[in-house]
């Protein structure tokens, strides 16, 4: 019955998938495709990279940015295992394929008492009031300055 | 990671915790629940009262802060529903429309707050509407002929004039849900709750014996009393009170025990009333008086030896099953010996 295989304790499909479900459980009813899903997922955790007056959910470290680029895949995975557990769903649209909260998103994170999952919530509810409204290109837009800035200031940091 | 097997485990399965317990509850086990829930509450209500049925207008279980049989009652409504799901805005339209009929009837002043209770927990759009009282009200009246019309009345209702002044100047706000893991965590304090859901007993304390006070209390006497009387049958002396013992070491130090193990043995009495159900401390003494029976009904020399026999029995009764066994110390046995003595169920003399 054990599991032996180890998993990893970051980046893992229950970590990702929980991320994805807060965002769209704030955002319900709309639905986000998965570039969508990243760009936001990287606001909710890195708020202060786009905002200096929030405080970040997740350490500021280096090189970050990048993770908007590796994250798809894990957040991929994330999103497929709570869709097989009926809290999220996948629906395809005009837009492509997109992911939507269900009914039973909103029961299942108010039974989660963790103080992580409690910040996870008003960070998503944040990020979702700021940015639900910005179609993908806005948030590239904005987004792309803003970590590149990020990217120098640590290399900068080094040449010191 | 491996584990050792437990014979919990063997016995019991994987333990699942309380708030999943409830989601497989049938409903009986629900209703009960909630009425468990319902005593509790009633320290914030003036009283509480349970309608259920037909005939409720909408409401199943209420709160009164203030008296109800003045006009303008200050009431909370609690809305229990059991599906196998997490509610939806449609399971319960009707619900909202009940309320704001029969407040618009006058048959009941308005609610100070209404709350649905359900095993699944309201559902993401349900707790949206429930977080927007201007999108609740636009969403009741979308759906009020389709879900409302027909429904909360023998008659039929019909959304407008007077009524729909009513709805439209109505505070929608008062609309809230209680989640499950919030009633179990009030729920904790009914004596039910172990048995219900498992866990363990909390902490037995330790018995400060100096808060026993040095004077016997009228609650103390009818013991006192007996034992005083067999000290006596031994002696061939009279004793009256407790202080004619000073002189005599061997019943004074007897007694001082005795009187220890009966407060022992009364705040075990304590300890389950706060977290077993009613009868679970009567079964522990019938128990140990199911141990004593016979030697207390044998012929003794003199009483003072039937009490000693009977103490030195109670110590040895092997206690299989009640609840009350891990926590229960030696000096309880005794003790229970002279609450059955207290509350008249066996003599001494």
């Amino acid at each position: 019955m054990e599991n032996s295989k180890n998993i990893n304790p970051f980046n893992n499909s229950v970590e990702s998938g929980l991320r994805m479900l807060t965002i769209l459980n704030e955002a319900f009813p709309k639905s986000f495709d998965l570039q969508n899903l990243v760009y936001l997922d990287y606001l909710t955790i890195h708020s202060a990279d786009i905002d200096k007056s929030a405080k970040s959910l997740h350490p500021a470290v280096p090189y970050r940015s990048g993770e908007i680029m590796v994250r798809g895949s894990i957040i991929e995975k994330g999103l497929s295992l709570f869709v097989a557990k009926n809290l999220i769903e996948k629906q395809y649209n005009i837009n492509g394929i997109e992911y939507k909260a269900t009914e039973n998103a909103m029961p299942f994170l108010e039974s989660l008492e963790e103080t992580y999952s409690i910040e996870l919530q008003n960070r998503a509810k944040w990020a979702i009031d700021k940015f639900s409204k910005h179609t993908k290109q806005e948030l590239k837009n904005i987004m792309t300055p803003k970590l590149s800035e990020i990217d120098n200031e640590f290399n900068i940091e080094i040449l010191q | 990671m491996t584990y050792y097997k437990t014979s919990h485990q063997v016995n019991y399965g994987k333990r699942i915790i309380p708030l999943k317990m409830i989601e497989h509850m049938s409903f009986d086990d629900w209703e009960e629940f909630i009425e468990e829930w319902i005593e509790i509450k009633k320290s914030e209500y003036n009283e509480a009262e349970r309608f259920g049925g037909a005939g409720d207008k909408g409401r199943d279980v209420v709160g009164y802060v203030s008296d109800k049989h003045k006009a303008n009652y200050i009431w909370d409504c609690y809305q229990c529903k059991h599906y196998d799901s997490a509610l939806t805005p449609t399971q319960v339209y009707k619900e909202f429309g009940k309320i704001l009929y029969h407040t618009f009837q006058k048959e009941y002043p308005k609610p100070r707050k209404f709350y649905f209770v359900s095993p699944k927990g309201c559902g993401t759009s349900l707790s949206k509407l429930l977080q927007n009282p201007t999108e609740l009200k636009e969403a009741i009246k979308k759906n009020w002929v389709r879900y409302c019309e027909n429904d909360i009345s023998s008659k039929q209702v019909i959304l407008e004039g007077e009524l729909l002044k009513w709805v439209n100047n109505f505070d929608f706000s008062i609309f809230k849900k209680i989640h499950t893991k919030n009633i179990l965590k009030e729920h904790i304090n009914h004596p039910n709750h172990l048995i219900r859901f498992g866990g363990g007993l909390p902490e037995r304390e330790k018995l400060d014996t100096s808060t026993i006070p040095s004077s016997i209390q009228n609650s103390e006497t009818i013991y006192v009393n007996q034992l005083l009387s067999a000290y006596a049958s031994e002696s061939n002396e009279n004793y009256k009170k407790v202080e004619e013992l000073d002189t005599k070491k061997l019943y004074k130090n007897h007694f001082n025990r005795a009187r220890i193990s009966f407060h022992h043995a009364e705040q075990l009495r304590n300890f389950s009333r706060d977290s077993l159900p009613i009868d679970t401390f009567e079964d522990f003494q019938k128990e140990i008086l199911g141990g004593i029976i016979d030697i207390v009904e044998d012929e003794h020399s003199n009483s003072f030896i039937k009490v000693k026999e009977a103490e030195k029995e109670a110590r040895k009764i092997v206690i299989s099953s009640n609840p009350l066994k891990d926590v229960s110390i030696i000096n309880d046995r005794s003790g229970v010996c002279h609450q059955l003595v207290n509350d008249k169920k066996i003599k001494w003399i």
